[in-house]
């Protein structure tokens, strides 16, 4: 079998449903071209937006904050993922099971998994949004929704999240139970979250998906 | 110097023998592992980018997959390729680097890194698909 194409979707509405079947776009999930970037920031970052616009969020003086809003950048617009992270931000993210979709069209040899890298050589977790080289201090959390929705709304201070930095098997997202049999949506939810103390950075870790063919 | 290659080569206990597709020509492309014909398998070599081979026999099963990576919003990299032997219960992975992924990684396209695994547990702590057995036929067994 050749290698499956993979097609990546995010949610652009408030209503969690599930992608319909296959490659291309419905009326609710919209695919991430290349070159689209994913985006966490402050709320005065809305919908719509020109390209590149963020907006700041404040370092908590203890615990952590999750950031307000997510979208994807295209190039020309940034367009909202209303349904990712937890009902920390400050849009409709939760027990959320559809903010992001990825289509597989054909089998895979194992089970695919996401997982979050300094740049696209994928071999360092170095940077201070990824832990700093220690995985479980990563700022990016994740659960993977393809089998069910999270239980809590907060599905990070309920600990069903993974700390995503690298490819150990508490850091990555295991997006099925299996190897894929076939043409198959999986699904995922994503949260940033700034600890105290974090202090200012500048970081583009690279979101990245490991699946094998034959 | 010959152009790098890497692809499978598959000999039946039958005499038969089966080239794999080069995944130097076409990375993303039919391997031809998953149409072996349904017979036994005496070896499995994978041909390295120098034109060597690496070779498994004596095994009860085989298999072989590449391993790909796409960072969202890029296109999808051939990033390893594997080959496995799986007998008493283990599996002895070998992990071919395909492409080289920065100027100060040191593992070069062509290195080879092994482990030995328990069954199920092969590919990250998980099972893998598309075995075929030195018996003849394929084995999707669930080895959990």
């Amino acid at each position: 079998m050749p290698q499956p194409n993979v097609y990546w979707f995010y949610n652009q509405g408030t209503s969690d449903v599930a992608k319909t079947a296959g490659p291309a776009e419905d009326s609710n999930f919209k695919l991430i071209a290349p070159a689209d970037a994913l985006v966490f920031t402050g709320q005065a970052a809305t919908d719509g937006d020109p390209t590149n616009t963020r907006d700041n969020i404040l370092i908590p003086d203890s615990g952590s904050v999750e950031f307000d809003k997510t979208f994807i950048d295209n190039g020309t617009t940034i367009e909202q993922v209303p349904l990712a992270g937890t009902n920390q931000g400050k849009q409709s993210g939760g027990a959320t099971r559809y903010p992001f979709c990825l289509h597989f069209d054909g089998p895979t040899s194992t089970i695919p998994y996401l997982e979050f890298w300094d740049d696209s050589n994928h071999t360092t977790i170095a940077s201070k949004v990824l832990g700093s080289g220690t995985p479980a201090n990563s700022f990016i959390k994740g659960i993977a929704t393809t089998s069910a929705a999270p239980v809590n709304a907060d599905w990070v201070a309920n600990n069903e999240h993974k700390n995503l930095a690298g490819d150990g098997a508490n850091n990555r997202l295991e997006l099925s139970n299996a190897a894929l049999s076939g043409p198959t949506e999986l699904y995922f939810n994503l949260a940033g979250r700034l600890p105290a103390g974090a202090g200012n950075f500048n970081a583009n870790p690279v979101l990245a998906l490991r699946f094998t063919w034959s | 110097m010959s152009l790098a290659r890497i692809h499978f080569v598959v000999h039946f206990a039958d005499g038969e023998t089966v080239v794999g597709a080069d995944l130097c020509v076409c990375p993303t492309g039919n391997t031809g592992w998953r149409g072996l014909p349904d017979k036994s398998i005496a070896k499995l070599s994978l041909v390295n980018p120098h034109g060597d081979l690496l070779t498994l026999q004596g095994y009860e099963e085989y298999n072989f997959m590449v391993e790909s990576l796409q960072a969202l919003g890029q296109v999808s990299y051939m990033s390893d390729v594997y080959v496995m032997g799986a007998r008493d219960g283990k599996v002895v992975v070998y992990r071919m680097r395909a492409s080289r992924k920065s100027l100060s990684d040191p593992v070069q396209v062509g290195d080879i890194m092994v482990k030995v695994a328990d069954r199920g547990k092969e590919y990250l702590g998980a099972e893998t698909t598309g075995w075929k057995s030195a018996s003849g036929g394929m084995e999707e067994r669930n080895w959990a």
